[in-house]
């Protein structure tokens, strides 16, 4: 699975890190059980702190997206626990996005048809 | 004449190499479509008059730049002084490397601004892509693989050292010590080029991995074969050299084929990676990342965001580093050094050459002097003084050995050592012992030596 960093975004690189790889599980490009690779490893290859690269993992795992361990590494979970709904952070985050999406203009409709794009994984 | 020969056959493929490398590394990229003349442009942009114009005009200067090089040593052959001719040597050498690059950096220069005045520069393409799955997986460098090349090298240069192999002239081990550290100094650019970030061509995963490891197991090849052919030169090195050593014989020719197998590897991997290149082009569909910017004259690579300190090079062959980092100003500093080296060299030589040696005694002693003092000997401790109107045969230990200067410590045959400060044009020399050591000494000219000789005869010496 390719990961993008934007360089000049505002959004941190380690949260940038956990964000793709959230989207890689949720389109199917990271299988369960799937290895990720060491912190070491990733941060050589993205040529940052090692830091950087676990606060995204410790992240995951403290959301329930991978688990850890010190002799197989970081793996993605077989099965994620079930909410029912989004994350207090996560909640927040939409609420700003259709305020947005409200203040440009756009109607209820046309943001539904866009989540509903994102939702069933179409770019 | 022989020692100019031997520069000039050690340097002059160099050109050919260098010429060959660049050329060819910048055609490799550009057809490839990842850069040209190091500025990353699309299909449709590069396919523009101006743009085609400003490669051909590289490709034009390039060959200018092979031609001048490759005719100005010859007549320089016969340049009568050594420190001259090394000189020449050096800044020819240095003045090809800058002028290899030159071009390059003119058409750098001007894409770079043709980009600007086109307004093809995206701004939001600021971006680095990782394959998560090749992260830290693609080797193909193995310490195992370059060990038996590495522990050869040492071993000969131990032997060499430790006369294994007969007297070997200290210099001369010092150089065969040298070429021997070029092989662990392989291995350690081959771990290098290993160990950088894997490029991404495709939003497939398979095919990242596949082309990066096809394309590491072509350099990890390179560097081997390299690392076996440099032992091999250390060895001939050490025939050549070592004992008896039959320098004509063995060291010409083991050069020569040295370089040109270097060249023919060169050419080898280059068309590998075309291939390669060719192979995946219809899956490359990550277009790469805008980062001209972050390249000066397109040959510097300066990124104070980038955490790595070895970078691979825009075209993707070979290795350079981040000047932003400690690590690149370290090596940036130390290339300095290097070259300021290279010039000191140039003027210590030139001043051994045209400093006149002195011979003279000097408060009862026998003082030889050229730029210092090279030796001060009390005329007490002389044994046997003797005027020779002929030097007897003697080879190089340490020292200097030029046309009208041997100054050091040389070596008779069947007789063994002796410190040498003569002047060998002259007619007349000095011999003595001092210490258990045999002396050949003279003046600047003969009329010199007489008077040193009369001075010293005109002490009274506890034998005579």
């Amino acid at each position: 699975m390719v990961i993008v960093l934007n360089d000049d975004s505002d959004v941190p690189v380690y949260l940038q890190i956990r964000n793709q790889i959230v989207v890689g599980i949720s389109d199917g490009r990271l299988k369960a059980g799937e290895k990720l690779p060491t912190v070491r490893a990733l941060a050589q290859e993205i040529g940052i702190n090692s830091m950087t690269v676990n606060k995204a993992y410790q992240m995951l795992k403290q959301e329930g997206y991978i688990l850890t361990d010190k002799r197989n590494g970081a793996r993605i979970r077989e099965s994620f626990p079930r909410r029912n709904g989004l994350s207090r952070e996560a909640g927040e985050e939409l609420r700003r996005i259709i305020s947005e999406a409200k203040i440009s203009g756009m109607t209820r409709e046309a943001f539904l048809e866009e989540c509903s794009r994102y939702f069933e994984g179409e770019e | 004449m022989g020692i100019k020969i031997i520069l000039l056959v050690c340097l002059y493929p160099v050109l050919f190499i260098l010429y060959f490398a660049l050329k060819s590394e910048v055609e490799s990229s550009a057809r490839s479509g990842r850069a040209y003349c190091g500025v990353r442009l699309t299909k449709q942009q590069a396919d523009t008059p101006e743009v085609k114009k400003v490669f051909k005009e590289y490709v034009r200067q390039m060959k200018a730049v092979l031609v001048f090089f490759a005719l100005i040593p010859f007549p320089a052959l016969f340049i009568p002084w050594f420190s001259v001719y090394f000189t020449f040597e050096m800044v020819w050498m240095l003045a090809l490397i800058i002028c290899c690059v030159l071009p390059f950096v003119s058409g750098n220069v001007k894409l770079k601004a043709l980009k600007r005045e086109r307004g093809w520069r995206k701004e939001e393409e600021r971006y680095l892509a990782v394959e998560l799955k090749n992260a830290g997986k693609i080797r193909r460098v193995r310490l195992i693989q370059f060990a038996p090349p590495v522990f050869i090298s040492a071993a000969v240069f131990a032997g060499a050292l430790s006369g294994l192999f007969g007297e070997t002239p200290r210099d001369m081990s010092a150089a065969v010590g040298c070429i021997a550290c070029m092989t662990p100094l392989l291995y350690a650019v081959a771990r290098w080029m290993d160990n950088l970030p894997t490029r991404v061509i495709s939003t497939e995963s398979d095919t990242n991995s596949n082309y990066a490891r096809a394309g590491k197991q072509i350099w990890k090849n390179f560097w081997l074969c390299n690392a076996w052919l440099n032992t091999l030169y250390t060895v001939c090195m050490i025939l050549a050299f070592g004992g008896t050593g039959g320098l004509w014989e063995i060291f010409l020719p083991a050069s020569v084929v040295y370089l040109a197998a270097v060249l023919a590897l060169l050419v080898w991997a280059f068309r590998e990676k075309r291939k390669l290149d060719i192979l995946y082009a219809p899956r490359m569909d990550m277009e790469p990342a805008d980062d001209d910017d972050n390249w000066i004259g397109g040959v510097l690579y300066y990124n104070p965001q980038d955490g790595h300190t070895f970078v691979g090079k825009k075209d993707g062959t070979g290795v350079t580093v981040n000047m932003a980092r400690p690590g690149g100003k370290l090596m940036a500093v130390c290339c300095i050094l290097a070259v300021a080296w290279a010039l000191f060299a140039c003027v210590w030589v030139m001043l051994v050459e045209f400093t006149p040696i002195r011979l003279e005694v000097k408060e009862e002693r026998l003082v030889a002097s050229q730029i210092k003092e090279d030796y001060s000997i009390p005329l007490a401790g002389i044994k046997d003084p003797a005027l020779l109107e002929e030097l007897p045969s003697l080879s190089k230990v340490s020292g200097t050995g030029m046309d009208t200067l041997l100054k050091g410590t040389f070596r008779i045959p069947q007789e063994g050592r002796c410190q040498v400060f003569l002047n060998p044009q002259n007619t007349v020399f000095i011999y003595f012992e001092y210490g258990g050591t045999a002396y050949y000494v003279s003046g600047r000219d003969d009329e010199e030596t007489r008077e040193a000789w009369e001075d010293m005869m005109s002490w009274d010496f506890p034998e005579n």
